[in-house]
Formats: structure tokens, C-alpha cells, sequence
């Protein structure tokens, strides 16, 4: 399955991999299955047609320009020697946990810029960290097929009690805490999603659907929901029902590898960055593509896309080292951010919104306000 | 290399408008160049940057990505100035060489050791590279060498310029490929790139797929959001004032003033404080800003309270604690909110129709594992969740207590009180009605119990009457 050596393939935990399933089902069937899931998809496309809906770029005529908004470089983050790929916000808004391709994963006083730990992990390519809700623990993994807690404190080497909690088949592209510090969701490889209970290790719910690796994972900021998105390799994105782990919804458009997906702050929408070049807008209610935004001057993936607090500008980090700030009503690019010297793999705003982060491969993070 | 291709584009577009010539450096003649400023000038016309920035940018990623290269100061960055490059010739592009075997790499090596030294002499990083391959390669040196030899006997028939031309261009090729160490490689990709797979769809994941696109058919989720985009527009308006990047936050954002003061404000746990104006009239947008907000929670606990209804909220929150809980509590978690909410005579019953009831005791009793119980009470959250949001959420925002609490809001600063003062001094010209016996109340996570308990358990209800037409039922006791 994956490429790395050493990783026993046995565990109990493991998410069993979606094989299709060529013995019992000819090719001949899967074709006309896929087939007529295609006329059901022009059913749909013409349904959703006739519907005269406006378009958001209309709908955002009302709305004033937004000014000059000033955004610049107000932090830089030195430390890691290898690329950082990851990096997620703590809830208190200014420690910041990141992990690089070295196997470093360092948290950070993002105000001070101080580091406050850093441990290394047994292996290269820690593609994920997160923060947990209450700031006392952190999960990351990556090419191990694992994602591992560590509980933050000053006393001890916390790297001795490092705990995996969950397992996969290959690779694990992305992990975050489901608002408590109880549960865990990860995204991997293995085309899966899953969620473990932290304590015991357990696999509470895992979920089969995507046919390519999932690169990406968010679940929406407000309490209301049950669901959460993922999309990767397979060009789409897929919502789920954390409940009874069926996909409920999903949404295609881009032409390449969806690298990251971030809820919009009012939770009935999300936006996705690809390898296409492109950020696009997808509207949860309305079950359709709202928006694409793309440029003829932007030629590089998108690897990481936020809101700001009020859903209003939509930060993307790009494969070609500018951070894009968006009107993400009007569809139209507002400004640019230079400063990083290799691309950007991770982008996320702050809890409360005063600040953006971005993670690149040039081993900086860089805080922008 | 897929996402090389759209730069790729630009490249071709730069090459068709180059007019490459003879420039003269100092004293020497350098052929096939053109200079960084009139790559700038074809970069603007071909490219649709926004503006020079933009362009110069674009110019850099074709230099990193080796689509050009500079013919006499390596490792610079890009100038838009009279500084000489020269564009790479298609055959070196990224894309039609995405695998460079090692091979190749010691025959382009030792062709340079057997030429004249000053001219072609390795650097420090090439000696090492050399010395590895010609460890690793041994058993097939004698091609290698015999490979060399036949490529420098073709080079020496050429022009002197194609000469010239030729070698730079290899050599910047190999410079992008085998990057210097410690230096960046522009053209790495990422693990998970390289080692993607896409499977197949299998029937089960056609027939999931068939599934959805039929109920979707069947329900048209879109008509119920019509106008979703105008919905959002609006969304988006209202919340701008609590955008830091659209205005500035009181009394200033820290990452710019370096004060840490805002952060510093009452936070979400420290709920003695009085919120700042902002985060009240968040609260009055809808019922999910309201409850996202620990202190809305309690501000909304205490009018439901006045309404004799606080279990639902109480009830809500309980369910929002099970589903993200441990394992291991989920059994005890779950009966706790049966009794106390649920069960025949329960101290907090909520007001949930038989029906819902009954599927959500369904699901209780079916429950094989943790992972189902913690979220049995589905049916029931979403009925009281429900009946919160239209029933008494409007309510809530028309009441003396949501605007007494902004009133203390607005004035924060003249008086330090803390809300509960507030809400509950404002009523003071009504007499308080007998408070009721303070009871067990279900533990909430991170509570804070000890205010709670101090509080006065009515409000007045002059200008609340208690609801019972809207099948809210009065608090049992």
C-alpha cells in the first residue's frame, strides 16, 4: 500500500480499505452501474438548472468595495529545518503547533514567536498536527499511518507520553479534534476518514467513499451540525454524517487533487483549493458550486484556504508562494501577500480572527494581520 | 508534473515573443540572451499579471522552475534589469524529463571532468555527487565513460555559439534537478503526490452514489435555499463589523499594536464580566451565534429559566457534551440524561411529542456500543433545538434580559458590573416572586455552579408572561 517500510499492517484498529470488489462483480456491471449514476447526475444538473438563482457576484452588488485592508508580515516563525506541512491555531489565538518534513513538530508562542516544545517524531513527513480544544494536547502524524497524542506540559519530556490513537493503512494527510478532547478525526491514504475516541484508542466511526487519498478534512466552527467535508485526490468533496457515517452529500468541479477545504463561518458552505490552480465555493443548501476563483496570472495548487471571521475575504495559500487575499463575494482578487520563498502547504485564520497563518516550505511560518 | 502545466503555458507564451540576440557583457559576446527587463515587458503582455510585482513574480517561478536561466551570475534572485538570461530550450522543461535516472547525471558529469578544467571544472557539490555515482554506478562505468566520450565527439562538430548555448543550458538543467545542498529544490513534490492512488469505484460506492443523486432528485435541496447566494450576502454584511480584517477591533489588534490587551478582555470562560457590546449584538444575529457563546448560553439559560423552560437548554447542552465525550462515559452520560430529561416523571422533562420520544428511547434501548448511544438522542436534540430557535429565540431577543445585557454592554466602561448585576438590578422595581428551591442541575462541562447558584431563579414576570400556549410546559416544580 504505501511506501514506507516498517508499519505493521495487522493492528485491530485498522480502517479496512474500500477495494472494489472485481470477483464477485464483473466489470461489465460496475460499467452500468457507473452509467447510470451518470444519467442520474444530468437528471440533477438539469433539475438544478431551472432554478433561477443568483448569482453570488449579483447578490454582492449591494455591497461596497472593500478598501485597502493593510494586511502584512507581522510575525515570522524560525526553527524548523525542513519544510513545514502543516500547522494549526490553538483556541487561546496565539500558540501555534506545526509539523515538518523532518519529523519535527514545534509549538509555538506565536505572539512572542518563542518555542515552547519540540519533540521529534519517528518518521519523516509529519503531514498533520493539530491543537486540541483546550490547548493541553496536541495530535500529529503523517507518514507513520498513525496520529498520535502528545499532552503538553512543562515537567516532563512530553515526547514519553506520546499515545497513538489511531491507525490507518497508509499515510495519514490530516487530523483535528471534534470540538472536545475526546475525539479525534483523521483523513487518509487509504481514501478513508475516520473517528477515534482518544482515550481508549477506539475507532468510533469510520467512513468509505472517497476512491482517491483524502488530503483534507474541517469541521464546521458552529455546534449545530453532525457533518463534516473531505476531498482529495478524487476531485471531489464529500460530506458525511458523523452520526451513521453515510456521505450526504457531494460536490465536484475541479479538474485536479483538492488539496484543502474550510468551512465558511456560517456552516452552510465551504471552499476548496486544488491543483487546478483554483478556489471554488460550494453552498451546502442551494447543492451547488457558487463560485470559482481563478486567474489568469495564478498558475500554481492551492494547498491551504480560510475565511476570515465574517466569511467576507477568502485567504489562499498558494504552490507558488503569494498568499491570495479574495473578495469572496464579488469573486475577484483583492490583494497579494509576498514574503514566503517556497510554496505554501498550510494557511489557516486565527480562532478569533485577527490574524492569518501560513506554513511553507522555505521552513518559515509566517503570521499576517 | 500536472501542475507545472498551466506555467508551462507561460513559458511557450514568453518564448514566442522573445527576441533573443548577441548581447554584449563587458567585453565578451553573449549569445541568445535577453535581458531581465524585456522579459519583465513579455511577462506584462503574455502573462496578465495584475501589475509589475505580479510580473516580476511570475518571472521568478519560470527562473526557480527552470523555463530560464541566467547566463552569468547563478543563484540570484531575479532582476528586472539588464541582467542576461536566456529561456530553456523545450527538451529541459520539467515535464519532458520527469525522471533524470542517475545514469544520466554521471555521463553529464564526467563529460565535464574530461574537458578543460578551468572552463568546465566541477563545483565542491559535484566532486561529491561524482564520487557517489561512480561508487554506486561501477559495475556499468565503462558505459558511462564510452557514453561521454561519443556525446563530446557530437558537441565538438557543432558551432561555437550552439556550443556555448548548448552547454549552459544542460548545465542550468542539471543545477534545477540537482540542487546544491541546503539549497531549495523548486521541483520536489510532496509525498502524497507522488504516491497517490485513485481505486475504483466498487457497486457498493455506485450504489451509495445512486442513492444520494435520487433523494437529491426527489427532495431539490436547492429550492429550499433559494436565493442561497442573496442569503449569504446578507450573512456575510452583517457580520462585518465583527471582521478584524475589515475593522479594526477595540481596542486594537494585538498582531499589529504588539498588545496583547484585546485578548486580555473577558474571555469565553471568565463569565463575571460584562461581554463587550460586539459579542452581544453577535448573539441577536441567530440562535447560533447565541449559543456558540459560552456566556450567551447562560444568558439564554437564565431567560428560559423566566420562561420555565431552561431544561431544553440545559437538555441541548448535555447532548452537545455526550456527543463529543470519552467512550467510557457515554453509558453513564446517557442514562443521567434519561433520567433527569427524558423518563417518565423526570425532574427536567423536556417537551419532546410522543413520537420523538419514543424514537429517541428507541434508539437508547438499541444502542449496541458507545459510539451509537453517543448519538441516540439525535431525534430529541434536533426537536428541542428546534423548538428554541422559533419559539423562543424571537422571544429571547425582544427581552428585558437580552436588553439589559446590552445596555451593560454599551456602557462597559462607566460602571465594571458584571452582567448578572445587570439583568437582575434592572429588574429590581419588580418584586422579586418567590425564588424557587435552587435543585441539582445537570453538571454541564466546565460550569460554573457556584455563580449559577446565586442567581435569582425568576425573573419578573410582568414583562415575560410565562408561555404555555406555545407547548412549552412549566418547569414540574
Amino acid at each position: 500500500m504505501s511506501g514506507n517500510a516498517g508499519e505493521s499492517s495487522s493492528s485491530s484498529k485498522m480502517v479496512e480499505n474500500s477495494q472494489p470488489t472485481t470477483t464477485e462483480k464483473g466489470s461489465e456491471y460496475l460499467e452500468q452501474l457507473a452509467n447510470e449514476a451518470e444519467e442520474l447526475r444530468k437528471k440533477l444538473d438539469q433539475e438544478r438548472h431551472k432554478l433561477n438563482d443568483i448569482p453570488i457576484q449579483q447578490a454582492a452588488e449591494r455591497l461596497d468595495v472593500m478598501g485597502i485592508l493593510g494586511v502584512k508580515q507581522r510575525r515570522i516563525l524560525k526553527g524548523h529545518v525542513g519544510k513545514v506541512l502543516c500547522m494549526d491555531w490553538s483556541l487561546d489565538k496565539r500558540h501555534i503547533v506545526s509539523s515538518s518534513q523532518d519529523g519535527k513538530v514545534i509549538v509555538w508562542d506565536g505572539f512572542t514567536t518563542n518555542k515552547e516544545h519540540a519533540l521529534t517524531m519517528p518518521t519523516t513527513w509529519v503531514m498533520a498536527c493539530a491543537f486540541s480544544p483546550s490547548s493541553q494536547m496536541i495530535a500529529c502524524g503523517g507518514l507513520d499511518n498513525k496520529c498520535s497524542v502528545v499532552p503538553l506540559s512543562f515537567e516532563d519530556d512530553i515526547i514519553q507520553k506520546k499515545r497513538q490513537v489511531a491507525t490507518h493503512t497508509s499515510y495519514m494527510s490530516c487530523c483535528t479534534f471534534l470540538r472536545s478532547d475526546n475525539l479525534i478525526l483523521t483523513g487518509s491514504g487509504d481514501s478513508t476518514c475516520a473517528i477515534w475516541d482518544v482515550e481508549s484508542g477506539q475507532l468510533i466511526q469510520n467512513f468509505h467513499g472517497h476512491t482517491g487519498d483524502v488530503f483534507a478534512i474541517d469541521v464546521p466552527k458552529c455546534d449545530t451540525g453532525n457533518t463534516f467535508i473531505s476531498a482529495g485526490a478524487d476531485k471531489h468533496s464529500l460530506v458525511w454524517d458523523i452520526r451513521s457515517g453515510q456521505c450526504v452529500q457531494s460536490f465536484e468541479g475541479h479538474e485536479a487533487d483538492i488539496n484543502t477545504v474550510r468551512f465558511h463561518p456560517n456552516g452552510d458552505a465551504f471552499a476548496t483549493g486544488s491543483d487546478d490552480a483554483t478556489c471554488r465555493l460550494f453552498d451546502l443548501r442551494a447543492d451547488r458550486q457558487v463560485c470559482v476563483y481563478e486567474k489568469e496570472s495564478i498558475l500554481f495548487p492551492v494547498n491551504g484556504v480560510d475565511f476570515s471571521l465574517s466569511g467576507r475575504i477568502l485567504f489562499a495559500g498558494y504552490g507558488d508562494y503569494r498568499v491570495g487575499v479574495w473578495d469572496s463575494l464579488k469573486c475577484v482578487r483583492h490583494s497579494v501577500l509576498y514574503g514566503h520563498e517556497n510554496r505554501i502547504s498550510c494557511l489557516r485564520t486565527s480562532p478569533d480572527g485577527t490574524a492569518v497563518c501560513s506554513a511553507s516550505w522555505d521552513c518559515t511560518i509566517r503570521i499576517w494581520a | 508534473m500536472p501542475p507545472l502545466t498551466k506555467i508551462e503555458v507561460l513559458a511557450k507564451r514568453v518564448m514566442e515573443g522573445a527576441q533573443l540576440k548577441t548581447h554584449k557583457y563587458f567585453r565578451i559576446a553573449v549569445p541568445h540572451a535577453i535581458t531581465g527587463q524585456q522579459l519583465i515587458a513579455l511577462v506584462l503582455e503574455r502573462g496578465a499579471p495584475d501589475d509589475e510585482a505580479e510580473a516580476s513574480h511570475l518571472a521568478s517561478l519560470l527562473l526557480h522552475h527552470g523555463y530560464m536561466f541566467p547566463v552569468i551570475e547563478h543563484g540570484q534572485p531575479f532582476k528586472d534589469d539588464g541582467t542576461l538570461y536566456r529561456l530553456q530550450r523545450p527538451y529541459f522543461w520539467p515535464s519532458q524529463a520527469e525522471l533524470v535516472p542517475d545514469v544520466e547525471y554521471a555521463i553529464y558529469l564526467n563529460k565535464r571532468l574530461l574537458r578543460n578544467e578551468q572552463k568546465h571544472g566541477l563545483e565542491e557539490d559535484e566532486v561529491e555527487s561524482f564520487n557517489r555515482l561512480a561508487d554506486v554506478l561501477a559495475h556499468m562505468w565503462a558505459f558511462i565513460v564510452q557514453q561521454s566520450e561519443l556525446q563530446l565527439k557530437q558537441q565538438k562538430e557543432k558551432k561555437k555559439v550552439d556550443k556555448v548555448v548548448f552547454d549552459s543550458e544542460e548545465r542550468a538543467f542539471w543545477k534545477i534537478r540537482k540542487p546544491s545542498r541546503g539549497g531549495p529544490n523548486f521541483l520536489e513534490d510532496p509525498y502524497m503526490k507522488t504516491e497517490k492512488k485513485i481505486r475504483r469505484q466498487n457497486a457498493q460506492g455506485y450504489r451509495c452514489l445512486m442513492d444520494r443523486l435520487r433523494f437529491a432528485i426527489k427532495t431539490k435541496p436547492w429550492l429550499k435555499a433559494l436565493k442561497a447566494s442573496d442569503t449569504m450576502v446578507t450573512w456575510v454584511d452583517q457580520r462585518a463589523e465583527f471582521d478584524p480584517f475589515l475593522h479594526p477591533p477595540q481596542p486594537s489588534n494585538p498582531w499589529i499594536s504588539d498588545e496583547a490587551s484585546y485578548w486580555n478582555q473577558p474571555t469565553d470562560t471568565s463569565s463575571a464580566e460584562i461581554p463587550t457590546e460586539k459579542r452581544v449584538k453577535r448573539w441577536g444575529l441567530s440562535v447560533q451565534e447565541l449559543v456558540k457563546d459560552p456566556i450567551g448560553r447562560q444568558v439564554l439559560e437564565t431567560f428560559l429559566e423566566s420562561e420555565f423552560s431552561s431544561e431544553n437548554i440545559r437538555f441541548w447542552i448535555a447532548i452537545q457534551d455526550i456527543k463529543y465525550a470519552p467512550n467510557e462515559q457515554i453509558y453513564q452520560k446517557a442514562e443521567r440524561i434519561r433520567e433527569e430529561f427524558l423518563a417518565q416523571g423526570a425532574p427536567a422533562q423536556v417537551n419532546v411529542d410522543s413520537r420523538t420520544l419514543d424514537q429517541t428511547l428507541d434508539c437508547i434501548s438499541k444502542a449496541k456500543d458507545a459510539s451509537q448511544m453517543r448519538f441516540a438522542f439525535y431525534h430529541s436534540e434536533e426537536h428541542v433545538f428546534t423548538l428554541m430557535a422559533k419559539d423562543s429565540y424571537p422571544r429571547f431577543v425582544r427581552s428585558q434580559i437580552y436588553k439589559a445585557v446590552l445596555t451593560a454592554a454599551q456602557q462597559h466602561g462607566t460602571k465594571r458590573l458584571g452582567w448578572r448585576n445587570f439583568v437582575f438590578n434592572m429588574g429590581t422595581t419588580k418584586k422579586p416572586t418567590s425564588s424557587k428551591p435552587a435543585k441539582a442541575r445537570f453538571s454541564r462541562p466546565q460550569d460554573s455552579i457556584g455563580t449559577c447558584q446565586a442567581l435569582p431563579k425568576q425573573l419578573s414576570s410582568d414583562s415575560l408572561p410565562v408561555r404555555q400556549a406555545h407547548g412549552v410546559k412549566p418547569d414540574p416544580e
